[in-house]
């Protein structure tokens, strides 16, 4: 079987007062391998969603292989072939791989035939190159793993177009690497691979053609030979973009951020941080690189004022965190951009006007002895919105109406917009976020640099870490493994070492 | 004025629709519909209805804001019902400790021990949540029993009055006692409701300043909206979380104000006909806004009211029908709400 | 019907204006228990209603259902101009109170609390008389020679029954015991059957065979208990014997029918006094209770000696106790 081709034609869906799809018309072809790009809420998600029977389009029409067909559900999808695999993955942890995978599909009646089944899964694993232990539940594999159980799930399903959303975001480059080798494989065996994501290098080297969208329509398809990464994201931003600044000078300055043998405890006796430490000066951005989850987290938390029962010492301008309260600390030079927006950077039920102030709402200059004056609020707010380009310019909006990049930047506005910045802790400042709103980002901490602060930067993104830090240090299960510079080395090199192989 | 417009839109269509249905109810067991706005209208426009709708009112006012507060620090007060026999009989208390205090200060005492006991054994709920993470709702309910055992400990032996067969305490003395609006103003014909309905306005008035106008308020409302965001904010979450469940209590031991300071003069086992728990309604109803809860608070007064009325005017239906009217009124706004929040889900995941 | 014949006082007066004229307003405000409670407040029920039948009068009865709604529903009869206005239980003695006090010219009874008002008829019964006559036929009748008392809340009031029943088992035979026990403190206590089934079934283990139920709506509980274990019970207020025929011995008769009923027949008559009632024997206010569903099991010698001992009680031969008189004597000493 050939992957089909699919076309869209004049496809429109609008939610409410929101047109997420607008006019949209292009072609996959055949047995292809097909980009689809576009800043976040540019309705690519929705588009693919249209395709495999999630939303229905409220006019236009999909051919495949010439046929308009009307899809009112995944089933009726999967039935034409068309799969799709989810950002967050669709999995039991707790069932076992193969359960997962006949999961939706098992037999309603009479016994459940195991042993078939496995031979039939082990059959489709020879064929396309996977080789999974299929008798292992879902939470005892590695995250890559569990994404190809999502592929295998498909292929069981006999779907001919895999649409992937965004596959990248939670692997490794070696990962990454190994995806795209099975996906190329599926490819020459006549599948067709759509795929959906922000990362522009990625598509680039993946895919051969690549629809940009923006606000809803199709901005043109074009083919991915020979187009430079620059000239791609600004087709898809509309505009051009500015380089980053190239730094002046390095002069080595007052220590600002000392760790020295930092300690957190972690699950099951194991400790989540052990024995780091570093140091951070003034005008310097230092990059941790690792694997979410080996001990980025419990780093945030110590050195935000969050966790205050740690081993060791960490000295922020010679004061120990645990010995100054939170929000004092906020007060002295501290300032925080956690990692997960939602829940950590932004109270998304306050208006932006309550999020301009959050963590800095005692401070005399929005009212005196506890008053706090709902007009210094919304000046305040305006200011920001203004200086920082929040869209839309309305402070009384609750902070859940923005969207991702907007509301990452109401939290960079304010934690940048303080009396003083002497550290900044940036964590994933840019996840989830558009193209122009990474580089407005990018910009603002080397400014902030510029200005004398140290600033520790980190983020599941090598290209972020090699293009903006001065030094770069891999963490891996809690421990320090290597520190090195942007100038020597590499993805490849940082991706063996946050996977734990020795320098 | 079109953010009032679409704050009411809700509870008035809830109302109207329950009233709708209870009317139609009405005509089924064939008795006019007509008997219901009768009994409204005079739970509501007759002076001597609506005193006794705003004497139900002021406990709902203060019990209302009691679970309102706590929610807008993220946590459900069940316990208003326990809080408010505690904060009574902490009038009682004081009240037999000082009895001969001047007018002015006696009246501040027995408000003050009507918010610190009640405050202390909302108190409890919030100290166990701080430290030993406990849930509040678990803590608030088993306090509630613990609540009214004491409180009826304390009416039934150590305060008791020995002189009358129903279990009440002692009469607290004259500097201690609220004068009702009919004393002092001549309204409401000798209706019970008296100056404490003006100190539960007042308390609305100043827990809206106070969640909404102060970095305490702030802090508060932040920590109800996200924990993890307030601890980066270096917002204590455990302090917070006290602080709510003790304002909580101690609003609702308010409720001794209005029934012992204001009314009975002492406190009478088993007084309050579940205020505590309309209080949930009342906050719900009011979305939890301290302005919203004094409206709410008066409509369920009147509902509450309106039972007696209905029984005098009906020979059909029983009084009963206040509560099914009580009861339609919560799932039509709480299915309001649910619906809202729902299709507001769906515009956003659609972005 | 044989309440007329029990009927207490001297009002002879025939109505003669009471036909012609408007139909007198009658408002009667149950307590908590409400109508359906067997008891107490059936009674006042079935007196109220049989004056309706009687007299052509409008009745409106109204429960309260919780104390805060007593004086608003008092109040709303008096405001609405009823004529005569009843409360029911000592619950209601306070606000009936304040609200005769500010409508004077409206006529009140007041059944179970004194309140001292020129418009006010306070009803009182000598419970602990009734009380005595039962506990003499527990003593008469019972075989294990254990009998039991199971209060409601336990208030003066329900330990002047339980004095008046204990001297009344001593009366007959001192060696009878009798163990007593009491539902609880709070006014929960007059509506936990639950509560009420459990002391019945623990007194009965405890070899009692006969029980006097004192409990409002929670004594049901007791009566379930009865039947279970084939034992017996006494009744209490209301005439009890048909709940469950064959297992209850007797009922204490506490007329509030009769007085509720008098009270709307004088003043249909335009008689109506007001002042405080002391009830008892004499007046027939208070009894025990004989017909077709306890005739089998309360012999002719039991019946016998317990009207003896009844007339005993209205000569003045026998003194039954007063829980009241050693309340008020106990405060006397205190303040000596």
């Amino acid at each position: 079987m050939k992957g089909p081709q699919i076309e869209f034609v004049h496809v429109s869906k609008t939610f409410g007062a929101v047109q997420a799809n607008r006019d949209v018309s292009f072609t996959i072809a055949a047995n292809s391998l097909h980009g689809v790009v576009g800043e976040n809420g540019a309705g690519k998600s929705t588009i693919m969603k249209i395709l495999y029977g999630l939303y229905t389009a409220d006019s236009g029409e999909i051919r495949i292989d010439g046929k308009p067909v009307k899809l009112q559900s995944p089933h009726e999808a999967i039935a034409l072939g068309v799969g799709m695999v989810h950002q967050h993955f669709m999995l039991v942890p707790t069932l076992s791989v193969w359960e997962n995978i006949i999961l939706g599909q098992e037999p309603t009646r009479g016994r459940l035939h195991r042993h078939t089944i496995l031979q039939k899964l082990s059959a489709l694993q020879e064929q396309y190159g996977f080789s999974l232990d299929l008798e292992k539940t879902i939470e005892e594999l590695p995250v890559g793993h569990q994404q190809q159980v999502e592929i295998l799930k498909l292929l069981y399903r006999e779907a001919n177009v895999l649409i992937l959303d965004e596959p990248t975001a939670v692997l490794t480059p070696q990962e990454v690497d190994t995806l795209f080798e099975k996906m190329h494989a599926l490819w020459k065996q006549g599948k067709s691979i759509v795929l959906i994501t922000h990362k522009l290098r990625e598509i680039l080297r993946f895919t051969d053609n690549i629809t940009v969208m923006r606000q809803g329509a199709v901005v043109e398809t074009v083919a991915a030979k020979g187009l430079e990464e620059r000239t791609l994201a600004e087709k898809i931003v509309g505009r051009k973009l500015a380089t980053l600044p190239t730094r002046q000078s390095h002069p080595k300055r007052e220590e600002v951020l000392q760790v020295l043998n930092l300690g957190v405890a972690g699950k099951y006796g194991k400790p989540a941080l052990d024995h780091v430490s570093f140091s951070i000066h003034r005008g310097e951005v230092v990059g941790i690189a690792g694997i979410e989850g080996n001990g980025q987290h419990e780093l945030v938390e110590v050195l935000s004022g969050v966790n205050r029962s740690y081993e060791g010492s960490a000295r922020l301008l010679g004061q120990e965190y645990n010995q100054v309260p939170a929000y004092t600390a906020k007060q002295n030079g501290l300032s925080v951009i956690p990692p997960d927006r939602h829940r950590e950077a932004v109270v998304l039920e306050f208006s932006l006007a309550e999020n301009f102030v959050l963590g800095h709402h005692r401070e005399d200059r929005y009212g005196r002895n506890g008053y706090l004056s709902p007009t210094k609020l919304s000046r305040h707010a305006d200011a920001l919105m203004e200086r920082f380009d929040v869209r839309p310019r309305n402070a009384h909006l609750p902070m859940s109406s923005l969207s991702g990049g907007n509301q990452q930047k109401c939290v960079v506005a304010r934690e940048l917009s303080q009396s003083r910045t002497d550290f900044l802790l940036a964590a994933h400042p840019t996840r989830g976020v558009d193209i122009g709103a990474i580089e407005f980002i990018h910009q603002q901490f080397l400014l902030e640099r510029d200005k004398g602060a140290a600033i520790l930067l980190i983020s599941s993104e090598l290209e972020e870490i090699l293009s903006l830090s001065d030094r770069i240090l891999v963490l891996y299960e809690g421990r320090v493994v290597g520190e090195t510079t942007p100038s020597k080395t590499s993805e490849a090199q940082l991706g063996l070492w946050m996977t734990g192989a020795t320098a | 004025m079109k953010k009032l417009f679409s704050a009411l839109k809700g509870p008035v269509a809830g109302v109207a629709l329950s009233l709708a249905v209870c009317a139609g109810l009405l005509a089924l067991l064939g008795e006019s519909p007509y008997v219901l706005l009768e009994a409204l209208q005079s739970t509501l426009f007759t002076s001597f209805g609506l005193g006794y709708t705003l004497f139900y009112a002021t406990p709902l006012i203060f019990t209302g804001l009691a679970v309102a507060v706590c929610f807008h620090c993220g946590l459900f007060n069940i316990g208003a019902e326990g809080q408010l026999y505690v904060g009574s009989v902490g009038i009682i208390v004081i009240g037999s400790l000082f009895p001969n205090l001047p007018g002015a200060l006696a009246l501040t005492f027995g408000v003050a021990a009507a918010f610190l006991f009640g405050g202390l054994w909302g108190g409890i709920a919030g100290f166990l949540k701080a430290k030993r993470g406990s849930h509040e709702v678990i803590v608030t309910i088993l306090l509630n029993f613990v609540g009214i055992a004491l409180a009826n400990y304390l009416i039934l032996y150590p305060l008791r009055n020995q002189t009358v067969q129903n279990p009440e305490t002692v009469e607290l003395s004259a500097p201690y006692f609220l004068p009702t609006l009919f004393e002092s103003t001549g309204l409401f014909e000798s209706t019970p409701v008296n100056l404490a309905l003006l100190l539960a306005v007042l308390t609305a008035c100043f827990m809206f300043f106070f969640l909404f106008r102060t970095a305490w308020g702030y802090e508060l409302r932040a920590v109800g909206a996200s924990n993890r965001a307030s601890e980066f904010a270096g917002i204590s979450v455990g302090r917070n979380t006290l602080l709510a469940m003790f304002i909580g209590g101690g609003l609702a031991g308010m409720v001794g104000v209005n029934e012992v300071m204001g009314h009975q003069h002492k406190l009478v086992e088993g007084f309050s006909p579940q205020y505590g728990f309309t209080g949930i309604a009342v906050a719900l109803l009011a979305r939890n806004h301290p302005i919203g809860i004094l409206l709410s608070a008066v409509l369920f007064g009147a509902l509450h009211n309106s039972a007696r009325e209905i029984e005098f005017l009906s020979d059909k239906v029983s009084k009963e029908l206040s509560l099914v009217l009580q009861g339609l009124i919560i799932a039509f706004v709480a299915s309001h709400y649910l619906l809202e929040n729902t299709l507001k889900r769906r515009k956003k995941g659609a972005a | 019907m044989g309440v007329v014949s029990l009927v207490f006082g001297i009002l002879l007066t025939f109505f003669t204006q009471g036909a012609l004229a408007k139909p007198i307003k009658v408002g009667l405000v149950l307590d908590k228990g409400g109508r359906d409670d067997k008891s107490f407040n059936a009674a006042a029920f079935k007196g109220a209603t049989e004056a309706k039948e009687k007299y052509g009068i409008d009745l409106k009865v109204v429960t309260a259902s919780d104390d805060a709604a007593i004086e608003p529903s008092l109040r709303t009869f008096a405001r609405r101009g009823y004529d005569l206005v009843i409360g029911i239980g000592f619950v209601q003695g306070n606000a009936l109170e304040k609200v005769a006090r500010e409508f004077p010219k409206t006529q009140f009874l007041i059944v179970d609390a004194k309140v001292a008002l020129p418009n006010v008829r306070s009803v009182l019964f000598n419970e602990h008389e009734g009380s005595f006559l039962v506990g003499a036929i527990a003593a008469l009748t019972t075989k294990t020679k254990v009998v039991g008392f199971i209060g409601g809340m336990d208030i003066p009031l329900i330990r002047r029954f339980e004095i008046g029943y204990r001297a009344g088992v001593q009366h007959i035979n001192p060696k009878v015991q009798v163990i007593t026990n009491y539902v609880g403190s709070t006014s929960d206590a007059w509506k936990n059957p639950m509560k009420g089934k459990e002391l019945a079934l623990s007194q009965y283990k405890k070899k009692a065979d006969i029980l006097f139920a004192a409990a409002g709506a929670s004594a049901l509980g007791s009566f379930d208990a009865a039947e279970e274990l084939g034992k017996q019970i006494i009744g209490c207020d209301s005439n009890q014997n048909w709940i469950k025929p064959g297992h209850v011995l007797t009922s204490m008769l506490k007329r509030v029918d009769v007085a509720v009923f008098n009270a709307i027949k004088s003043k249909t008559e335009g008689t109506f006094e007001a002042g405080e009632f002391d009830l008892g024997l004499k007046e027939g206010a208070v009894d025990f209770a004989l017909d077709t569903f306890n005739r089998s099991i309360l012999t002719p010698a039991v019946e016998a000696r317990t009207n003896e001992i009844k007339n005993q009680i209205i000569d003045g031969k026998i003194k039954v106790p007063d829980y009241y008189d050693t309340l008020r004597s106990g405060a006397k000493k205190k303040n000596a």
